[in-house]
């Protein structure tokens, strides 16, 4: 039976990393209830399946259920918009899609106002085009960039959490650096 | 190592993290309670070494039970006894031969 103590170290890490993958799922799906179930769907996986591994192990095995989930949801989502594609009224997109299937986003997400006097706001308006230009890259890209710079793991445990060379690693990390820049200085 | 940029967008992210709603805190709280409940309480195939030889224990008491003291399966006496009367019947019939010879070599006459 799970001891007291081992409940408490896994609850303890749960409660570490919460928020950073709440924040990472919604970055990427731009939706709280997506979000929320992809983190739920992580924790329990993790607590099931991984709970009898070391506390040094949980860190890259939840963030690589994490990414797969998120990942899980694009494809529903892709399902979805194909159907809704399918339905009358509906709109058909023409834009290019990259290598996961994903359209090319970046050219068509409107940036948010930035009329707003106040430093907090402007602030909270950096965030957020930071949050909307992440989900805009590609799924290698984005996993490279939340591994490698938000979560702050190095290039072999973001290649081992990624199941990639670190060679990889290192190209989609420098493609989506340059993304975000070119897309934050496009849009100040 | 981080450049300057990569710093100013770990800064912003983690900024963003902190500002995260406290609903939708107290919403992870609850997910995060939810899967450790899972972890506190183990279904019977999960348990650990301690209680596997008391599980075992028991298993083997109500096997026997119900081998041997069922009331489902008939106890050998009620047939021993049958056999016993009919094994004594036989005993005295091999004590008295000599008097059933005499009566079949004798049956004819007898019925006159």
């Amino acid at each position: 039976m799970a001891t007291a103590s081992e409940a408490d170290d896994l609850d303890n890490f749960l409660a570490s990393v919460q928020h950073r993958a709440f924040a990472m799922a919604r970055a990427a799906t731009r939706h709280d209830e997506d979000a929320m179930d992809i983190v739920q769907d992580a924790m329990l996986q993790l607590v099931r399946r991984y709970s009898n591994r070391t506390p040094d192990e949980w860190r890259m095995l939840f963030f690589r259920i994490l990414q797969n989930r998120i990942n899980d949801n694009f494809r529903r989502q892709k399902v979805r918009n194909k159907v809704i594609g399918w339905l009358p009224g509906s709109h058909g997109t023409d834009s290019k899609e990259n290598d996961f299937g994903e359209e090319d986003k970046f050219e068509q997400v409107p940036t948010p106002a930035t009329d707003e006097p106040d430093r907090h706001l402007e602030r909270q308006q950096n965030i957020e085009k930071l949050h909307i230009a992440v989900g805009l890259l590609s799924r290698r890209q984005r996993e490279a960039f939340m591994l490698r710079c938000w979560e702050g793991l190095s290039t072999t445990e973001t290649a081992a959490t990624m199941q990639c060379s670190e060679g990889s690693v290192k190209t989609h990390y420098s493609r989506a650096m340059a993304a975000l820049r070119s897309w934050l200085e496009e849009n100040e | 190592m981080q450049n300057e940029f990569e710093k100013q967008l770990r800064a912003n992210l983690i900024i963003g993290e902190r500002a995260i709603d406290p609903a939708i805190t107290r919403q992870l709280n609850a997910v995060r309670q939810q899967a450790i409940e899972g972890y506190r309480k183990p279904r019977f195939w999960q348990l650990r070494g301690g209680l596997w030889p008391a599980t075992g224990m028991v298993t083997a008491a109500l096997l026997v039970f119900m081998v041997v003291l069922s009331p489902l399966s008939p106890l050998p006496s009620h047939n021993t006894a049958a056999v016993n009367e009919q094994g004594i019947e036989s005993m005295e019939m091999l004590e008295d031969l000599d008097f059933y010879y005499w009566l079949a070599e004798n049956e004819a006459e007898l019925r006159g």
